[in-house]
Order: structure tokens, then sequence, then C-alpha cells
């Protein structure tokens, strides 16, 4: 009894700190507006979902950018690409918006039965940088019950897990469910702002087909070409992929058809989150470096080829530091462009692969 | 004891036989592998100019995206060809008798799930690559298929689109990760027509300008 009671005792203590836990990100004064997405949602108030909208405006007119990391907490690249931006970026034209904890409620805990570590570290020349290593759903706890079926607002029916996930819930619900919130807040941000490019970073599983690819829809046929092609120039290989109509609540589907934005989806690929890994370490977070991904390469059942060297978070967060960049490139040169939206101070992927994430995060005590 | 050694004899025989047959496998992968590196070479003399100052078509058979890249390629002023993008026409939807006689088409064949909707099916978008085979059989038109997909875009559902599309081109251009199991060599040697690998996108371009230049 005493013995259950010290490990009910250390193991809450545990999820408490994770529930409560609140990420540090460095806001550069001057440079950096703060707002929240109860902004666009009164109904986020007092909520896990009420998450922080980080806006960088040149205060010259031009094209807006969203971009929108941390929809699923279990894939790293995406948060801490956002993160680049948000403590680099800076925007002589036009101007960008960034989620970094898309959703807070998907970051306040980790699957049970996974073993996950809560947290994973970037080493930094100021020591180690922390990031929370999160959920790819919305927490229960937030959220329950569980439907048997979900029925997205279009009718088309889900798996019930489903209805946790940001990146099924969109163009969202004003009082439905906490992730249905958050999408409506996200939709609402865009429409309110009339935002001309979005980005949603996300990472796949390597066994997934739809891995180091562009989701695009199809009103940006006429960009994805060059974006590619550009990216391939910059020595990364992504395959395109369209939206496809009938698969409803996604960024890259619902985005484009309820507002004006031309919207993308961004995967890398992340071993910690695939069926087939190993020991689930922040190392392998961190590296992508596992034995069994790297036979399951062999046996040809991958989608990205992996190796002894893994796919580093190097690797996954520069290319989707490339892809923006290149999409904002590419857009830039529309003829539909007003002005230009013109994001400076950004490492570039080789960059980034040389020197590592850590060298471009800043240090939160200073 | 005779039919034991019979049998022990048989036994043997197969095994030989079946080693035999691994071996000449072995080989034939062999010699494609060596064929596949032979990658990112500039194309027959007999090739160069056969799209100079024509009217120059792509479209996809089977609604893959890659086609898009292929514009990208044809008219980017920068990093690819450099047509102007009034004498190349997009359309995913093409259909043979929309193309001007003596023009350029170029078909970018690749089944997409997410594509095939709608009006387009296999059926149709074979029937499609088809139609633009028979002009080019006919000298009307100037036929040549890239298929820079990679393994995403090859499987049953592809493979007749990419036959259809290639069968009377003048060239195929092809990606060499997509040619893992030495298909577009035989699809070469079966119509007779010269197949290119290229290691990446980037790579098509030089060969291109050599077609159009």
């Amino acid at each position: 009894m005493v013995i259950a009671l010290v490990f009910s005792v250390i193991t809450g203590i545990s999820f408490y700190k994770m529930r409560n836990y609140d990420a540090t990100f460095v806001v550069r004064e001057g440079i950096v507006e703060q707002t929240k997405l109860s902004d666009y949602n009164p109904n986020l108030e007092d909520t896990c979902g009420n998450a922080d909208i980080f806006t960088i405006d040149s205060g010259k007119p031009g094209p807006s950018l969203l971009i929108i990391g941390g929809t699923h907490g279990n894939e790293p690249a995406s948060q801490v690409a956002a993160t680049l931006f948000l403590e680099n970026a800076t925007v002589s034209s036009g101007k960008v918006f960034i989620l970094t904890e898309a959703n807070k409620c998907g970051l306040n805990f980790s699957y049970p039965q996974e073993g996950a570590p809560q947290t994973y570290h970037i080493d930094t020349p100021f020591g180690e940088r922390e990031f929370v290593y999160g959920a790819r759903a919305t927490n229960f706890v937030d959220q329950w019950p569980v439907p048997e079926v979900y029925i997205h607002r279009s009718g088309s029916k889900m798996s019930g897990q489903e209805s946790r996930n940001l990146n099924r819930a969109y163009p969202g619900v004003i009082d439905g469910n906490i992730s249905e919130r958050i999408a409506y807040a996200i939709t609402e941000l865009v429409k309110q702002n009339d935002i001309t490019l979005t980005v949603d970073l996300h990472e796949a599983a390597p066994e997934y087909p739809v891995n180091n690819a562009i989701v695009y829809h199809e009103k940006n046929s006429d960009m994805i070409g060059q974006i590619v092609f550009e990216l391939e120039m910059k020595g990364v290989v992504i395959k395109p992929e369209s939206s496809p109509k009938d698969f409803r609540g996604l960024t890259h589907r619902e985005l484009g058809d309820y507002t004006d934005t031309r919207v993308f989806l961004a995967e890398t690929s992340n071993a910690s989150q695939g069926r087939i890994r190993g020991e689930m370490t922040e190392e392998l977070i961190v590296t992508g470096i596992d034995k069994f991904y790297t036979k399951a390469t062999e046996l040809g059942i991958t989608y990205v080829d992996y190796d002894e060297s893994g796919v580093h978070l190097n690797e996954r967060v520069g290319r989707h530091v490339a892809t923006i960049m290149t999409i904002v490139d590419v857009y830039n040169r529309m003829p539909e462009a007003e002005g230009s939206l013109d994001i400076n101070n950004m490492p570039t992927y080789d960059e980034i692969i040389t020197n590592g994430i850590g060298n471009y995060l800043l240090n939160p005590d200073e | 004891m005779k039919k034991l050694f019979i049998a022990f004899a048989l036994i043997i025989s197969v095994f030989a036989l079946s080693s035999c047959t691994e071996t000449e496998e072995t080989s034939e992968q062999t010699s494609t592998t060596e064929e596949a590196s032979n990658v990112d070479l500039a194309l027959d003399a007999s090739l160069e100019s056969i799209g100079k100052d024509k009217k120059v078509y792509v479209t996809t058979i089977g609604q893959g995206p890659e086609f898009e890249i292929v514009y990208t390629m044809l008219t980017s002023a920068t990093s690819g060809v450099g047509l102007d993008e009034a004498d190349v026409t997009k359309d995913k939807a093409l259909t043979a008798d929309q193309v001007d006689a003596d023009s350029v088409v170029i078909i970018v064949p690749g089944a997409s799930s997410k594509g095939l909707t709608g009006q387009f099916d296999k059926d149709s978008e074979e029937a499609r690559a088809n139609e633009f085979a028979t002009r080019a059989a006919n000298d009307e038109i100037t036929l040549i298929m890239i298929h820079n997909g990679g393994e995403g875009r090859r499987g049953d559902l592809s493979d007749t689109m990419i036959e259809n599309s290639s069968k009377d081109a003048e060239v195929m251009l092809v990606l060499e990760s997509g040619n893992m199991d030495g298909f577009f060599d035989t699809l070469s040697s079966d119509h007779n027509v010269p197949v290119y690998y290229f290691s990446s996108n980037v790579k098509f371009v030089p060969a291109l300008k050599q077609i159009f230049e």
C-alpha cells in the first residue's frame, strides 16, 4: 500500500508538472507582438487551447504568412521550425504570424504506454534548450468523452479518436469541442487578417507514404512546380501531393476552401512517432537514429531511407524552414502578389545542417 | 535403392536449376543497376533541337502533380530551359484533338489516387494517352514522355498509363528511382524508344535544353 502510494505521488507530480508546463519562447522586444487565439474565439478563454499568436509586422504593406507549428505535439520539427522563425526572422515588407503551439492541449500530456519522454533537449551555445514532447491529439482531460464516430461539420465520418485531432477539425466550430474551437480561431485568424500564405508544419512516421512531402490545395497548382523545383536546387527533395477533396477537416483542404489563403502542409520524417521504432528516448527524438528503421528500410517498407545516421532534427527543421522560405520566394514572383513578403535573417537549409538548430535558438534566460 | 537414387538425383537437379535461375536473376539485376547508374547523360545528337521553335504542350496522364514540375523546368528563365510561357500550354485534361499539328506534346504519366477523381479515371486516362500515341504514330506531333515521379508513380495503376504514353514517343526521360525494376529498360526495348535516366529533376534541364534549343 505504501509502495503504491509512493509511486502514485511520484507519477502524479510528473503528470502535474507536464500538464502545467509552460514553454518559454523568446519574444524579441520591439519586433514581435503577442496576442491570443481567444482574440479570434472567446470560447478559448481559460482553456488549454488559448495559445499565443506571435506577429512580426514590418509596418509596410505586403503579403502575409501564417506558420502553424505544434499542431501535433509529437512532431517536434514542426514546433522547432516555427520557433526558429519566431526567434530569428525580421520582416522588411509584409507580415508574419507564427503559432508555435497551435494545439497546446496536445502538449500537456503524452500518450500512455508509449514510454515517451516528456521533454527533449537541444544543444545550444548557452547550454541545453528544453522543449516539450506531447501527443498527436488533444488531452483526454480537456476533451471528454470521445465519440465512437466523429462527424465533421461537413458530414464526413471519421474514427472517434480523430475528434481530438486539430488537423481534422478545420474550419472549426465556434462552440464545438476544444479541438474544433481552436480550429475555428485559426480559421478566423486567417480570415480576419486576410492572410496570403499559410504553411502547416508536420512530421510523419517513416512508414507513412506522405513523407518528405508538400501537400497543396488545388488553387496552388500554379506554384507547386516552382516550389518543388527550387527546393530541389537547395538540396531538399520533396514530393508534391495534391489535397484530396474528400479528406475533410485538414488545413490544406478547409483553409483552402473556406478562406482566400494559399495553404500548404509540409511533412518531414520522424522515427520517434513511428510504430516500428525501438526504445523511445530523447536521443531518438533528436537524432532519428533507430536500428529497427534501418532494418525496415533494408526490407523496403519505409518511404524514407533510414541508415545508421538516422534523420536528425537539424535536417527535419532545415527542410521545413527551406520549404517556407521557398514558398514565400515563389509567391513573391506571382503576378497576383501585391508587393513582396521579405523575410530576412533566416538560416538556409545548409546552414542549419552545418551549424545545428541550437545555434539559431535564443537564450530564454537573457 | 534405385528409386531412392532417382529421387535424390531429382532433388539435386531441382536445386541446381533453381540456383541457376537465381544466378541469372542476380546477373540481370546487376545489369540493370549498372545501366541505371549511367545517369545524367547528354542526349543523342539525333534528338537535338527536335522541339526548337515549336508549340509545346504539357499534360499528365494519371493526374500526378509532377507535370507541374516539368512545366517549371521548361519555363523557368533562371534555372530551366527558359521557354516563353506563351509557347507552353499546361493542361491536365489536354486531349489529342486540341493540340496543333507539328507541335511537341510532353506527357508526364503517373497515377495519383487523389487526382483520379471526378472526370478522371484509369480507363479514360489510358485512352487519352492512346490518342496522343496515335497522332505521334501518324507523325502529326512529336511526343516526349517524362516520368519524374520516381517509385511513387509506379505500380499497377501507373504502368499501363506509362506504356501508353511511351510506345510512340521520340524519347523517354526518366527519374532513375522509378526504374527500380528495369521497367523502363523493357519498355525501351519493346517499343524501340530511347530512354535516358536522371538523378533529380534539376538534371533533366540540360537534356530539355538539347531538345528545345
